[in-house]
């Protein structure tokens, strides 16, 4: 039973990543590998505040957020500057230099060594140790950003911005900042994977730089890209895919010696096999 | 959602439904096996570590198995894939305590903090290997077995004194790996009054190190010691910017193949060993002799860790089969020696004895 506790978990947290990234990917249309960058400020600012000062993890949640957001504003106002290709290269250097960052400023981060004994959240006295109840919380959050989402792109703002992913310059042509609703959406975003962040570290409770690297921000496309971009409910269900897939996996009987890598190799097939035959993803509205 | 997509996730789910009720409640005859559930990297940057392991732990198993046992149990081995990496740590270790192993071997820092508090709560001795970090005293359910590097710090300062080396400059890897060797080496060094003048760190997964091997270089050490997972390239560049410094390597029982595989590039490397990378010790044949058939690409070190991890297991559980004591029966054990030489306990840490080599003339030497 703990076990698929476990992995419903991990499907939350990367549900809730998906639909912070399909924000500003599917309803923009902004390629962003930016999002493990956000992801892990959101992790390191509640596993340095909740480890050396003791605060209460939802106060150090905001605090996330906010620190989060105001870093996804700068990055995301140079970002403005590129488009298509360009727009994605830039995301690429910005994920490398925060993860530099995680990796070399030791005396905030630990560097390497990485930050052990993240305690796990509490309210009003309440514990979430045992991990039935941490499941209800982080299904709390998930709804929570699903509704969110769902507000922002049912709203007139969400047809900006598909407007402004169809084309950037008739919306302009009408008087709409495209800026504004770019940086909007991106800082929104970012908030929303701070909160996935904070989620891990104290569920994991252990973080370190390797958790948020170029290859997280793939595997969170790669999420919203199979579950289908501009939808809401696709990314939760690419979420619950990429999760579950590999745990299929397990349960097959390769030979034991080359398990592990024959459960890579049919993932990745499986993989191409569903973007062959459904390149829009399972539910998606729109194709990059 | 179209009627197909609802279809494909409705067998999904379905299966893994399935898949995991089969799993749970799999009975592989409990009375007559010991299960040890392992947690090792057989994929990703870490799997030349992870499958060197394994198959020590493997050759061992075989070995055991054929022999009668422990105490007329047959051993199982539950290995699963941890990707070096924190969640996926946890996932395996989830996924095997669905078959309830009686003890829990885990491998590599970064998979095995976060799960050393859960492998505690399931009341399951945790046996550590190939780990820096400090496992053991978070959790009084756990021991540790692997070279440490205070164990190699040691080896190589005793090298360095004998060789009057005053002014060190150090090169090391931006890792945990690497912070853990450094750390311990600087201790020791500050003990024996030698100078760390430069240090500069690399990242994992570079190929030009002229850079930080520049900085080290420029000021002027008597010897560069080089702190890396494979240090055939940086040994290499140094060798080509500065042919006069003396340079050390750290963990040679790790990778004694590198070793023999490029000896012009080792030749007057100053580097540290355990006896079974030493050349005419009886370990040396021995690991020779017992692992060539299942360690064709002869990596060596990490297979005889495998090894002895396991049959270290056997001393401790035959002298007491109450898997519940296993801690307490380690702890207590006395002088062990394996395949890969002979180790030191410290209550529940072992470490391995190293000492300083040098590689001359194409073969290892020990440094008096």
């Amino acid at each position: 039973m703990e076990y698929l506790i476990h992995i419903a978990i991990l499907i939350s947290i990367y549900a809730i990543l998906g639909l912070s990234l399909n924000l500003v990917v599917g309803y923009a249309g902004l390629l962003s590998i930016t999002q493990a960058a956000f992801y892990g400020i959101g992790a390191y600012t509640t596993a340095i505040l909740l480890t050396s000062t003791g605060l209460n993890f939802f106060l150090a949640l905001i605090i996330g957020i906010i620190i989060t957001a105001i870093c996804s504003l700068a990055i995301g106002f140079v970002l403005s500057k590129f488009k298509d290709d360009y727009y994605a290269l830039g995301s690429f250097g910005f994920n490398v230099i925060i993860y530099s960052i995680f990796l070399n400023w030791q005396s905030l981060t630990r560097g390497p060594l990485g930050i052990p004994g993240i305690p796990r959240p509490s309210l009003f006295g309440f514990t979430f140790s045992e991990n039935i109840w941490f499941l209800v919380l982080s299904i709390t959050f998930l709804v929570l950003v699903y509704f969110i989402s769902r507000f922002i792109t049912g709203s007139s703002f969400g047809r900006v911005l598909k407007s402004i992913r169809e084309d950037e310059e008739a919306i302009s042509v009408f008087g709409y900042r495209a800026l504004w609703y770019k940086l909007t959406v991106f800082v929104i975003s970012a908030g929303m994977a701070a909160v996935a962040g904070s989620l891990f570290a104290v569920y994991i409770t252990f973080i370190d730089p390797s958790s948020f690297t170029l290859t997280e921000s793939i595997f969170i496309l790669a999420i919203i890209i199979l579950g289908g971009l501009a939808n809401n409910k696709g990314a939760m269900i690419g979420a619950a895919c990429l999760i579950l897939l590999p745990e299929i996996l397990r349960f097959v009987g390769f030979p034991n010696d080359i398990a592990a890598q024959m459960r890579q190799v049919t993932y990745g097939v499986i993989l191409i096999l569903l973007m062959l035959y459904r390149p829009q993803g399972l539910v998606g509205e729109y194709r990059l | 959602m179209t009627k197909s997509t609802k279809t494909i996730l409705w067998i999904v789910g379905i299966v893994i439904i399935v898949a995991v009720a089969i799993a749970a409640t799999r009975d592989s005859n409990d009375a007559k096996t010991i299960k040890i559930g392992v947690s090792v990297a057989m994929t990703g940057s870490a799997a030349y570590i992870g499958e060197s392991y394994t198959t020590g732990l493997k050759a061992a198993q075989k070995e055991i198995n054929a022999q009668g046992g422990i105490n007329g149990k047959s051993i199982e081995l539950l290995i699963e894939d941890n990707k070096n990496n924190a969640q996926e740590g946890i996932t395996v270790f989830r996924k095997l305590e669905l078959q309830k192993p009686d003890l829990f071997i885990t491998t590599m820092s970064t998979p095995s903090i976060p799960i050393s508090p859960l492998v505690k709560q399931a009341g399951i001795p945790l046996f550590v290997s190939v780990v820096f970090a400090d496992i053991t005293s978070k959790n009084e359910n756990s021991v540790s077995f692997f070279p440490t590097p205070d164990n190699d710090a040691r080896a190589t300062i005793q090298d360095m004194v004998i060789n009057h080396v005053n002014k060190v400059g150090v090169l090391y890897l931006n890792s945990e790996y690497g912070q853990a060797s450094l750390t311990s080496f600087l201790k020791e060094a500050k003990q024996n009054n030698i100078s760390v003048i430069s240090k500069e760190a690399f990242l994992n997964g570079i190929t030009d190190y002229s850079t930080p091997l520049a900085k080290v270089l420029a000021t002027k050490p008597q010897a560069i010691y080089i702190i890396a997972v494979a240090s055939t390239p940086i040994i290499k560049q140094a060798k080509t910017m500065n042919s006069s410094v003396v340079i050390y390597a750290n963990l040679l029982p790790i990778f004694g193949n590198l070793v023999n595989q490029d000896k012009s590039t080792f030749e007057g490397v100053h580097l540290t060993a355990s006896t079974v990378s030493i050349p005419g010790t009886t370990e040396y044949n021995q690991i020779r002799n017992q692992l060539k058939d299942v360690d064709p690409t002869n990596t060596l070190g990490y297979a005889a860790v495998g090894y002895d991890n396991l049959y270290s297991i056997k001393a401790v559980l035959t002298k007491d089969p109450n898997t519940k004591d296993f801690v307490q029966t380690f702890s207590r054990f006395g002088p062990f020696s394996g395949i890969g030489g002979s180790f030191i306990l410290d209550s529940r840490n072992v470490g391995m004895v190293l000492y300083p080599v040098i590689f001359k003339n194409g073969v290892i030497q020990e440094v008096k």
